[in-house]
């Protein structure tokens, strides 16, 4: 077990560097550079242009450039932002709070709503409840986050415009409107998640209501209830964790959507800003961060896989 | 002269493509191909109908509501919403078709040569896909767009690679299990050289998963660009692009709720489109696959 856990944390170090040489590379292939963004493109002299090359160090070949910033990025330090003259790091501290808080939020939501609700499409499975709950998945998958966060704002405008108008407000400052702001984005990304932990809870629980033990559970008396929640549940869950890790893919790229929905400064919205600026350290920074956390999530849901299953702690 | 009674003769069908004619019989094919020959033709066509110049200011008719002079109504330079969803087809359209057969192009040449040759080659092919897949789909495509330049070509080029090892797995595991069969050895020893064995023996045999695969991502594709398009990195403006309309209209969505709804009923529409008829494409050129479905999509 042990040793397993060891291989997996090399496998997933190896991973974090192949994707920091890429993101790196991303960040040297845009065109432009970060020179003639300081400099501005006219008036600066040759002189004044190889300075500030040097003084950033994009003076040195690529492979020298990388390790350098690698090695500052490990210690915290992603650099200064040429277009806001703050560190990036401090935008990053500022940022990563909110788009973790809307992440853990939906996580939390999707869950406690999707997983009973797709016990009880299972339970009822083919009858009005559960059609029901299908047309509406169908619907949910042909539609992208932004127009879920468009339709939100149209109905919330006429209907819930305590919610609309209100621009993000820190927790620390005033938790009230704190949650008016968060609710409307939460919605949106929310809705989609919960639609896939219903219908992949759906099809794992339909797979093991019918195992051999489940019948021999019933044919020995075992109530109805009983049976559904602790005995097959308990063998439908692995399956729904490791898509649990599979979802986080479609909710990072929803946080980008979300947050530029509702103008939350969060990492995404500082990502595409970055972009639109050509702020390179920004642009790098985000993107590592977005792609480290989600190569360590997926690592941590691969080893809470055993826990669940006994069958696979032997491996 | 012959006075034999005109015994009936057995229906002929006319000769449909066995893929047509299969779907046209499914439920759910049928309606797709309608819907989407529908946006095609609105692609090719669409400035031969559109009432007005979809890019031409009217400063008039600002935000005008839906009238029988403007049925979608207008945006905030006064242009006809109906004639921009109407051309913004031609983006959507496009962005789906060549996305997804680019991906298809570089994921069946990755995957067949990794599948046949094996061993290192297939490795470092394998590896260098691994650490795609290590970046959040919607994520990967932003960074993509963000080093090849803004574009209708780029960022099908950028939702392409996303997408192509998808395709390459698929190719690869075919390929694989082709590549040990008894016709390959014979065609080995008759002296046949390898690329005629990978381009007449291999590739035909690997399309049919492969062909599923992209009638799948048709839909994600399209939803991938849209986002792309909402977030600012799709074609230029003007260009109508239903993504941009959209992200556009948000501004005026209590005033002019008309600029978010067209395009939204547009691009719901293709979707289904897409999503009904990758399903139907499966079920005809797959039996054996339950109708589990796919959910990685973009956003």
């Amino acid at each position: 077990m042990l040793k397993m856990i060891v291989m997996r944390l090399l496998g997933v170090a190896l991973v974090l560097l192949a994707v920091s040489a890429l993101v790196f590379a991303f960040g040297a292939l845009i065109p432009g550079d970060m020179t003639s963004v300081i400099v501005g493109q006219e008036g600066a002299t040759q002189e004044q242009f190889e300075a500030v090359r040097q003084r950033l160090g994009l003076d040195k070949p690529l492979p020298v450039q990388y390790v350098n910033w690698l090695a500052n990025a490990l210690q915290g330090d992603f650099g200064t932002s040429p277009i806001t003259g703050r560190s990036v790091a401090s935008d990053l501290v500022r940022q990563f709070p909110v788009s973790l808080e809307l992440a853990l939020l939906t996580l939390l939501v999707s869950t406690a709503i999707g997983l009973p609700a797709g016990i009880v499409a299972a339970v009822h499975a083919n009858r009005r409840l559960d059609v029901l709950i299908r047309v509406t998945l169908l619907f949910t998958f042909s539609v992208p986050i932004f127009v879920i966060g468009i339709l939100l704002l149209l109905v919330g405008s006429r209907w819930a415009p305590d919610l609309f108008h209100v621009s993000f407000t820190p927790w620390s400052e005033d938790p009230v409107m704190h949650v008016r702001s968060m609710a409307m984005p939460l919605l949106t990304i929310a809705f989609p998640i919960t639609a896939m932990t219903m219908q992949m809870t759906r099809a794992s629980m339909l797979e093991v209501l019918h195992a051999p033990y489940v019948v021999t559970a019933r044919a020995g008396g075992v109530r109805e209830k009983r049976i559904e929640y602790l005995h097959a549940l308990r063998n439908a869950l692995p399956p729904i964790v490791t898509f649990i890790g599979f979802q986080l893919g479609i909710l990072l790229g929803g946080l980008i959507v979300v947050e530029q929905i509702f103008s939350l400064p969060g990492l995404g919205r500082g990502m595409l800003e970055a972009i639109n600026t050509r702020d390179y350290p920004m642009v790098t920074a985000t993107t590592l961060v977005f792609a480290t956390a989600f190569v360590i999530i997926n690592a941590l849901v691969d080893l809470l896989y055993p826990l669940l299953d006994p069958r696979q702690r032997g491996r | 002269m012959s006075t034999a009674p005109s015994a009936p003769l057995p229906k002929t069908r006319l000769r449909r493509p066995y893929l047509l004619d299969q779907l046209l019989r499914h439920k759910g094919g049928a309606f797709g191909l309608a819907i989407m020959a529908l946006f095609i033709l609105l692609a090719l066509f669409g400035r031969m109908v559109a009432p007005y110049d979809p890019n031409a200011n009217d400063y008039l008719n600002l935000l005008s509501a839906p009238s029988a002079q403007h049925w979608f109504g207008t945006d905030e330079l006064g242009r006809d919403t109906l004639s921009r969803v109407i051309d913004g087809s031609r983006i959507a359209v496009a962005v789906a078709f060549l996305s997804v057969s680019i991906a298809m192009a570089i994921g069946v040449l990755i995957g067949v040569i990794s599948g046949y040759f094996g061993g290192m080659v297939d490795s470092v092919l394998n590896r260098s896909q691994d650490v795609l897949f290590a970046f959040p789909t919607l994520l990967l495509a932003i960074i993509l767009v963000a080093v090849l330049g803004p574009g209708l070509f780029n960022a099908s080029l950028a939702i392409a690679i996303v997408y192509s090892p998808r395709f390459a797995r698929i190719a690869r595991a075919s390929a694989l299990s082709i590549k040990t069969s008894e016709y390959l050895d014979a065609a080995r020893l008759a002296g046949v050289n390898t690329p005629t064995i990978l381009v007449r023996h291999i590739l035909p045999n690997v399309m049919p998963p492969v062909i599923v695969l992209a009638a799948l991502s048709m839909s994600t594709a399209q939803l991938a660009y849209a986002s792309l398009s909402f977030l600012g990195l799709g074609v230029s403006p003007p260009q109508a692009d239903w993504g941009s309309m959209l992200s556009k209209g948000r501004d005026f969505i209590t005033i002019a709720p008309w600029l978010v709804i067209w395009p939204t009923v547009a691009l719901v529409m293709l979707m289904l489109a897409f999503n009904v008829l990758g399903d139907a494409i499966r079920d005809v050129l797959d039996p054996s696959h339950s109708s589990s479905k796919s959910t990685d999509t973009l956003t």
